[in-house]
């Protein structure tokens, strides 16, 4: 198959029609499908090889009423990626996406009853279009780079929650994404707001099979926080080593509002991202902690855009990465403080450990500010080759697995220890689950 | 119990040990002494199977199998410890986590819930004398391993650890070096409980502090990485008065 313009676009046409999407998304994807023979990769992405060719880009999946309707090796997925069962119903809200179709999606009348709306967009797109065409490509647009425009030019799946004025949701709401045909590309879209004092918690995992061969993951999450709101966004991704993993992320916070973005990445074969948080209202904060864990020839091209476009507002991005073979994790920070930002500051704190001689790591900060009165700093450490730690507990007994279990997590601890407990607790089995995987 | 065959160990391209042999009888408390970079750690280190120490020629056997190429987890479970001369600090890794785990290794056991409290609880069951006798509250099995410790509370964390496993044989380097004399004392005390349990102990010093403490069965000498002389404790009294010149001319 070769991937003509004149081939994308009825692909764009085909899943607009079988999603019954209103002209104006139709549109979009078209207009999409056209650029993206335009456009370059995304300027941190621009050495990742991707073989558009080879990739299948929609793949619905059966839909299931009950959770267990859904395919034996989901539900096996699913509790890999540390969910048990039970804990799944007591989730305020959750949704469960295999390749490009939600097959299971569950929210509490509780959540209802606050007049959240927490659903698979498709079904927000029919039922509040107004609001969901509001946010839509707000924050990142097709034109931006090729990665962007085949995005909306054949997205499908994904999340929309608003949490209307001064609600705090008391319950995280969950989305599970999983890939399972092979070869395929999934790009789910999610767009969370939080109105003015808000308050709500995300939590998205991401997972491939190890059997599967080709896969491309290009998502976007798009997050707005109004004055005073609080967002808190946590990702788990375990990808197996044959994913690329290209996803886009953007978040804008209004006067006194929050975002923290905590990211658990794990595996992949190549993941490039950088999520861009702008600091738009006085007062307001971003947190963004990531950790990543690479193995084999796996490579993370981490990072994170902060941009402090008002007086007093604070960030501070957190990195820990793990490196063990000749997997190789770099980080590049960049926090911007623009004129005018005064009582500003900035944080960015990047810390790896490499478990073997040939692992690498880098990091590379990019601190600015045009503002006198505002801090900025930065402090990484690259830890030297783990061998006598691993050495160390090896000669309690340990099993080489045990041991690097225990390196990792107790590496990842300080940050860990800040995420409410059953979801630290949810990170540490996924890490657990990943060196399980070597 | 341990018996170590033209020993030759290599690191970083530089041969170390260059033909150590070395008999270990079970049961008994034998000291290895030696001039600073005379081999000592090398050895330990080889033995408990450090992978960038390379062992180029002759073998280790312990109770009479070849472990030269075992992996050091496999060594451990054959019953060799080692206590660390410099032990490492692992971040982030809870000290009573960690010794129900070395427990749970041992035994099969583990504790009834990951809960702390339940893990405390295991833990003080297991090793309550132990933790008493080294001086260890409660509050410090919520530190880190190594991390911030003094160098006697290292040298006695590393006799816990020996403890939480029951070694058959427990290598120990230089574990009265850098620590008071309240600490070296209890250190001797439970060295001399674990031969009372049926541990063989192997002690490499080159300060000798904890000759006083214990029944010496044997002592060996190291020099440029061959022992070149084995004695009883009037070896070793002869070198603490002449020093190491007596034996290696």
């Amino acid at each position: 198959m070769s991937l003509t313009e004149e081939f994308l676009v009825s692909k764009a046409r085909q899943i607009s029609k079988e999603l019954g999407e209103p002209d104006w998304l139709r549109e979009v994807r078209e207009r999409s499908a056209r650029l993206f023979f335009k456009l370059d990769m995304p300027e941190h992405a621009r050495h990742v090889k991707v073989d558009f060719e080879s990739l299948e880009y929609f793949s619905p999946a059966e839909k299931a009423e009950k959770l267990e309707e859904l395919p034996q090796e989901i539900r096996e997925t699913l509790e890999a990626l540390g969910i048990p069962e039970e804990e799944m119903e007591m989730l305020a809200g959750m949704q469960v996406q295999v390749d490009s179709s939600i097959v299971y999606q569950t929210f509490s009348d509780q959540l209802r009853s606050l007049g959240v709306i927490a659903m698979p967009i498709d079904r927000a797109i029919r039922e509040h279009e107004d609001l969901v065409r509001s946010y839509f490509a707000r924050l990142a647009g097709p034109e931006e780079n090729k990665i962007l425009a085949l995005h909306y030019a054949l997205w499908a799946g994904g999340t929309f929650i608003y949490v209307p004025e001064g609600v705090e949701v008391p319950f995280p709401i969950s989305a599970l994404f999983v890939m399972r045909s092979l070869p395929i590309a999934q790009a789910d879209h999610t767009i969370v707001v939080a109105e003015e004092g808000a308050k709500v918690h995300y939590i998205e995992g991401c997972s491939a099979p190890s059997y599967i061969r080709e896969a491309l993951h290009y998502g976007v999450t798009e997050v707005w926080a109004y004055p005073g709101a609080e967002v808190r966004i946590t990702t788990m991704q375990n990808w197996a080593n044959h994913v690329i993993n290209l996803p886009t992320k953007r978040g804008v916070a209004m006067s006194r509002a929050k975002i923290e973005w905590v990211e658990s990445l794990m595996g992949s074969k190549h993941t490039a991202v950088r999520p861009v948080i702008h600091l738009r209202g006085e007062g307001s904060s971003a947190r963004n902690v990531g950790l990543s864990f690479v193995k084999g020839e796996e490579r993370h091209d981490a990072g994170v855009v902060i941009r402090h476009l008002a007086p007093n507002t604070k960030s501070q991005v957190i990195s820990k990465s793990v490196a063990k073979d000749r997997g190789s994790t770099n980080f590049y920070g960049k926090v911007e403080i623009v004129q005018g930002a005064k009582g500003s500051s900035g944080f960015v704190q990047c810390d790896s450990l490499l478990l073997s001689p040939e692992a690498s790591s880098e990091t590379i900060p990019a601190l600015r500010s045009d503002e006198i009165d505002s801090e900025l700093g930065h402090e990484a450490y690259v830890g030297k080759v783990a061998e006598d730690k691993l050495f160390y507990l090896m000669s309690r007994g340990l099993s080489e697995e045990e041991a690097i279990t225990m390196i990792v997590l107790g590496f990842f601890e300080p940050v860990v220890r800040d995420i409410p407990f059953e979801y630290a607790n949810e990170i540490k089995k996924l890490i657990e689950l990943s060196i399980k995987g070597m | 119990m341990l018996r170590l065959e033209g020993l030759r160990v290599r690191v970083e391209d530089r041969e170390i040990i260059k033909g150590a042999n070395l008999e270990v009888q079970g049961r008994q408390v034998h000291l290895i002494i030696g001039p600073n970079g005379s081999g000592k750690s090398t050895l330990a280190l080889a033995v408990a199977g450090h992978p960038a120490y390379e062992v180029v020629g002759g073998k280790i056997f312990f109770e009479g199998r070849d472990i030269t190429s075992l992996p050091p987890d496999e060594r451990a479970r054959r019953g060799i410890f080692l206590a660390f001369q410099n032990p490492v600090e692992i971040e982030g890794l809870n000290m009573v986590d960690y010794l129900a785990k070395l427990i749970e290794k041992r035994t099969g056991e583990k504790p009834l819930t990951p809960l702390r409290e339940h893990v405390v609880e295991f833990v003080t069951e297991k090793l309550g004398p132990y933790l008493e006798a080294l001086g260890f509250n409660e509050g410090f099995l919520d530190r880190e391993i190594n991390v911030g410790f003094s160098g006697g509370e290292k040298k006695k964390f590393e006799i816990l650890q020996m403890f939480a496993l029951r070694p058959k044989l427990a290598i120990l380097d230089e574990p009265d070096s850098g620590v008071d004399v309240d600490s070296l004392n209890i250190i001797g005390r439970l060295l001399d409980r674990a031969l009372q349990e049926g541990i063989t102990l192997l002690l490499i010093t080159h300060t000798g502090g904890l000759y006083r403490h214990l029944k010496v069965d044997r002592v060996h000498v190291m020099y440029d990485g061959r022992i070149v002389a084995s004695g009883g404790g009037d070896l070793f009294e002869r070198i603490q008065e002449s020093g190491f010149e007596v034996v290696i001319r």
